[in-house]
C-alpha cells in the first residue's frame, strides 16, 4: 500500500498551487476566504471567467470542451490546492460539477456542443431544479410538468410548476429541471430531465432567506416557460436515471477535496481559540483534537476511494461519505460557536452580517439536510450497500 | 419530600402562558424581528409589555417589607420556563429574577438605592450590566442600570449616564446594547462587605432562570418538530412515521424530562432575598446550579438540532419561526462562560471541595454547613 502521490502529481500540485496563489494574493485578494455563497457576487462571477480562461475551471473534462483531461487524482489535487489557497466557493459549481458532467455522460453531441464550453469558460451559470414543496427526500414525487408543443419556433417543451431550495438561481442562465412529461404517471416513471433557460418571461425567481441571513437559495416558478424539444437529456420519460446520475456526481468526486476547505475552517477555529483563550479550556481542546481526528479520517478515506476508483466513478464505500462529512462539519460548527463564546452572539455589520465562526455555525446546520438528509443517507447505505429491504412507502 | 409545584405556582405560570399564547405568537415575534429600528420594535411589543407588567411579576422576589411579593426563586422558575417557551423578547426573567432582587438587596443596605426602589417596583425599567461584560439586554426600556467594575462593589446609575450603542444579536429578538462611554455620576455606589455574596447569588439566580428558559425553549422546539413531522408527508406517509425521525423526537423529550427536575431542584435550593439558603452547604448549591445549567443547555441544544433536522430545508430558512427559539437557545447557552464554565464549577465542587456523593447525599439538604 502506498498512500502518497507520484512525483508527476506533486509537480502538477506545485503548478496549480502557484497559479492559485498568484490570483488570490493579486487580482482576487478581495474575495479570498469569503464564506458566504452570495457575497460580492459580481467579483465571484468574474473569478469564474478567469478560471475558465486559464482552463482551471473543469480540468477533468476533455480538452475539446475546455478541460485538461485531468485524472481523478489530479482533479482532487487541484481541488485541494484551490481550497488551500483560500479561493472562494465556486458560484459556478452547479454547472461545472453537476450540469456539465451530466451532459457529458448522458447528453448527446448536440447538447455537448451547445452547453459544455460556456460552462467551462464561466460564461453560463446553472442551477438545479430538483426539490419541490412536496418532493424533497421523496424526489420522485415531483409535480412540475412539461408538455411538447409545436409552435412557430418548432417543437418546444412548455413547463409549469414550482421548484424550491434552488441554490444560486438568481445568477443562473440555465436550470436542469426534473419534471413529469407523461400525464398520469407516478414515481420515477414518466419523468424527464430538461435544460431550461432561466432568463425568460415564464420563469420567476424568488429568494429564500436562510437562518444565516443570506439568500443563497430560491423558489423558482415556471409558468409556461419554454425550452427547445432537443434540450431533453436522455429519452423523454426516462429522466429519472439521469437525475440519479447527477446526484452521483454531487456525492462523488467533487466532495473528496472538501477536507481542504474543512481544514481551513478548523484552522480558523484553532486560531480563534488561541487568541481568545478558549484553547486553555480542556473541553474545547478535546473537541479540537476530535475534529482533527475526524478530518484525517476523511482525508484517508478520500485517498482510499480515489485509489480504488479506476474508471472515473467511485465504489460503494463512497455512499458513506456524505454522512461522515456532514455530521463532522455540523459538530465543527458547534465547536466554532463555543470557541467564539458569548461575543459570538454579536453581528459584525449591518443587516445581519455575521462573523466567520457564527456564520460557520449557522450554515453548518444545513449540512445534514441538503443533498440528501442523514436519514436518507443511512437508508442509502443500508439499502444499496448492505442490501437491506427498502423502507416501506405509505402509498405504493 | 415535596418535589412538586403548588397550586399558586402552577396558576401563575398558567396565567403567563395564556397571555403569551395570545400575545407572543410566532407572528408577533416575526413582527418584532422585522421592526427596522428600536422605536418600531417598542411599538410592536408595547401591548404585551403592558399586559405583562399588569400581571405584576416584576417584584415577585422583592421582600414584602420592601413592597414586593416576597416570593422565592422557586416560585418564579415555571414563569421563566414559560418566557422561554415563547422566546419572550421582553426581559421579564432578567428583571424579576435578577435585577430587581439585586436592587432590593442593595436598597436594604443603602438609603439612596432604597429611595429609588419604589419607582423600580412601580415599573421603571432596570437593566443589569454584569461586571465581566459590556453587553446589556433591555436598555430600550430601562431607566436604571445596576453595574460594577468588579464584584466587590455595586453601583446604581440612571441610564442616561452612559452612552450605549445598539448591537445586533444572532437572536434577532434580543435587544442588545454595548456600553460605549462610562458614567461619572452614580446614584450610589456600595462597597459593603456583603456585596460579593450578592453578586454570587445573583449569578446563581441568573444561571437557574436561564436554564429554566432553555427548558421552555427546548419544549417548544420539540413541540414544533413533532407537529411538523405529523403534517409533512414524504413517500406517501407522515415523516414522523419513520423510526429514523420519531426516535429522534423521543430522545429529545427524554432529555428534556430528565433536565426538568434538575432545574427545579436547583431553583428550590436558591434562597429568598438573594441570600444563600442557610440550610444548605453552598458547595452543594453551586454544584446543583451548574448541573441545572448543563442539563438545560444540553436539552436545548439537542432540541434545536433535532427540530432543524426534522424540518429539513425549511429548518434553516428565515421564514420558519423555529429560528427564533433556536437562536434564543444559542444566545442563552453562551452566557456566563457557557457550558464549560459550569463544568469547571462542577469539577471544583466534586474534586477540590469534595462534596459527598452517593444516593443518601443526593439532595444534600441535610448536610450541616461546612460538613
Amino acid at each position: 500500500m502506498k498512500i502518497r502521490f507520484t512525483p508527476e502529481q506533486e509537480a502538477f500540485r506545485a503548478g496549480c498551487a502557484s497559479w492559485l496563489q498568484q490570483q488570490m494574493e493579486g487580482p482576487f485578494a478581495d474575495i479570498r476566504g469569503i464564506m458566504s455563497q452570495t457575497f460580492r457576487a459580481d467579483r465571484r462571477l468574474e473569478w469564474e471567467r478567469v478560471l475558465g480562461q486559464a482552463r482551471w475551471s473543469v480540468i477533468g473534462w476533455p480538452e475539446k470542451y475546455g478541460g485538461r483531461d485531468a485524472s481523478l487524482a489530479e482533479q482532487v489535487i487541484f481541488a485541494e490546492e484551490y481550497a488551500r489557497s483560500g479561493a472562494p466557493g465556486r458560484v459556478g459549481h452547479l454547472g461545472t460539477e453537476l450540469a456539465g458532467p451530466t451532459i457529458l455522460h448522458f447528453g448527446n453531441d448536440l447538447q455537448r456542443e451547445r452547453f459544455l464550453r460556456p460552462i467551462a469558460k464561466g460564461e453560463e451559470f446553472w442551477c438545479q431544479g430538483y426539490s419541490e414543496p412536496n418532493a424533497g427526500s421523496d424526489l420522485s414525487n415531483v409535480r412540475t410538468r412539461a408538455r411538447l408543443e409545436h409552435g412557430p419556433n418548432g417543437p418546444e417543451w412548455v413547463i409549469d410548476g414550482q421548484k424550491i431550495w434552488t441554490s444560486l438561481a438568481q445568477f443562473a442562465d440555465w436550470c436542469f429541471v426534473v419534471c413529469r412529461t407523461e400525464e398520469g404517471t407516478k414515481g420515477p416513471a414518466g419523468i424527464s430531465y430538461l435544460l431550461v433557460p432561466m432568463k425568460q418571461k415564464g420563469v420567476t425567481v424568488k429568494p429564500i432567506r436562510q437562518i444565516t441571513g443570506d439568500a443563497e437559495f430560491n423558489e423558482v416558478f415556471f409558468d409556461g416557460a419554454r425550452t427547445k424539444a432537443e434540450y431533453c437529456v436522455g429519452n423523454p420519460g426516462e429522466g429519472w436515471k439521469v437525475a440519479m446520475g447527477t446526484l452521483a456526481f454531487e456525492r462523488g468526486v467533487s466532495t473528496l477535496a472538501q477536507q481542504m476547505t474543512f481544514r481551513n475552517e478548523l484552522e480558523r477555529i484553532v486560531e480563534a481559540a488561541k487568541s481568545n483563550g478558549a484553547a486553555s479550556d480542556p473541553l474545547i481542546r478535546q473537541r479540537m483534537a476530535e475534529a482533527w481526528v475526524g478530518l484525517r479520517i476523511m482525508r484517508y478515506s478520500a485517498l482510499r476511494m480515489l485509489s480504488r476508483a479506476t474508471t472515473g466513478s467511485l465504489g460503494g464505500e463512497a455512499l458513506t461519505y456524505k454522512l461522515h462529512w456532514a455530521s463532522w462539519r455540523k459538530k465543527l460548527g458547534e465547536l466554532a460557536m463555543d470557541v467564539a463564546g458569548a461575543p459570538g452572539e454579536l453581528c459584525v455589520g449591518e443587516g445581519y452580517e455575521l462573523a466567520d465562526l457564527p456564520y460557520l455555525y449557522l450554515f453548518s446546520r444545513a449540512d445534514t439536510i441538503y443533498g440528501g438528509t442523514n436519514q436518507i443517507q443511512r437508508n442509502i447505505v443500508a439499502e444499496r450497500a448492505l442490501g437491506l429491504p427498502k423502507e416501506a412507502r405509505g402509498d405504493r | 419530600m415535596q418535589f412538586t409545584f403548588d397550586e399558586d405556582q402552577r396558576l401563575a405560570a398558567q396565567s403567563l402562558r395564556d397571555l403569551l399564547d395570545d400575545l407572543c405568537t410566532g407572528a408577533d415575534l416575526r413582527r418584532a424581528a422585522e421592526a427596522c429600528d428600536a422605536t418600531s420594535f417598542t411599538v410592536a411589543c408595547a401591548t404585551r409589555r403592558d399586559r405583562i407588567k399588569e400581571l405584576g411579576f416584576d417584584a415577585a422576589l422583592v421582600p414584602e417589607a420592601q413592597g414586593g411579593l416576597g416570593l422565592r426563586p422557586v416560585d418564579l422558575v415555571l414563569l421563566a420556563e414559560e418566557a422561554g417557551r415563547a422566546a419572550l423578547p421582553e426581559p421579564l426573567v432578567e428583571t424579576a429574577g435578577v435585577a430587581l432582587p439585586l436592587l432590593a438587596a442593595l436598597a436594604a443596605i443603602d438609603p439612596r438605592a432604597d429611595a429609588v426602589l419604589p419607582a423600580a417596583i412601580g415599573g421603571a425599567g432596570i437593566a443589569l450590566r454584569w461586571p465581566d461584560s459590556d453587553l446589556v439586554v433591555g436598555i430600550d426600556t430601562a431607566d436604571l442600570v445596576l453595574t460594577a467594575e468588579s464584584e466587590t462593589s455595586l453601583a446604581l446609575y440612571s441610564v442616561d449616564q452612559f452612552e450605549w450603542v445598539a448591537r445586533e444579536s444572532v437572536d434577532p429578538l434580543r435587544r442588545l446594547t454595548q456600553l460605549r462611554a462610562r458614567a461619572v455620576e452614580p446614584i450610589t455606589v456600595s462597597r459593603d462587605a456583603s456585596i460579593p455574596s450578592l453578586w454570587r447569588e445573583a449569578r446563581r439566580c441568573a444561571a437557574v432562570f436561564d436554564a429554566a428558559q432553555l427548558i421552555g425553549l427546548a419544549d417548544r422546539m420539540n413541540a414544533l418538530a413533532v407537529a411538523y413531522s405529523l403534517e409533512r408527508k414524504q413517500f406517501g406517509k407522515a415523516i414522523g412515521a419513520n423510526q429514523a425521525v420519531k426516535h429522534q423526537l423521543a430522545n429529545v423529550q427524554i432529555q428534556i424530562e430528565f433536565a426538568r427536575p434538575v432545574v427545579y431542584s436547583a431553583a428550590g435550593s436558591l434562597g429568598g432575598s438573594l441570600s444563600a439558603p442557610t440550610d444548605m452547604d453552598t458547595r452543594w448549591l453551586d454544584a446543583r446550579v451548574a448541573h441545572a445549567a448543563i442539563a438545560a443547555r444540553d436539552a436545548a441544544d439537542l432540541a434545536a438540532r433535532t427540530a432543524i433536522q426534522v424540518h429539513g430545508a425549511m429548518g434553516y430558512s428565515w421564514e420558519l419561526d423555529l429560528q427564533f427559539y433556536a437562536k434564543r437557545s444559542w444566545a442563552l447557552s453562551g452566557l456566563h462562560g457557557g457550558r464549560s464554565a459550569h463544568f469547571r464549577s462542577l469539577h471544583e465542587a466534586l474534586m477540590q471541595q469534595r462534596i459527598e456523593l452517593g444516593p443518601d447525599q443526593l439532595f444534600g439538604r441535610s448536610l450541616p454547613r461546612g460538613a
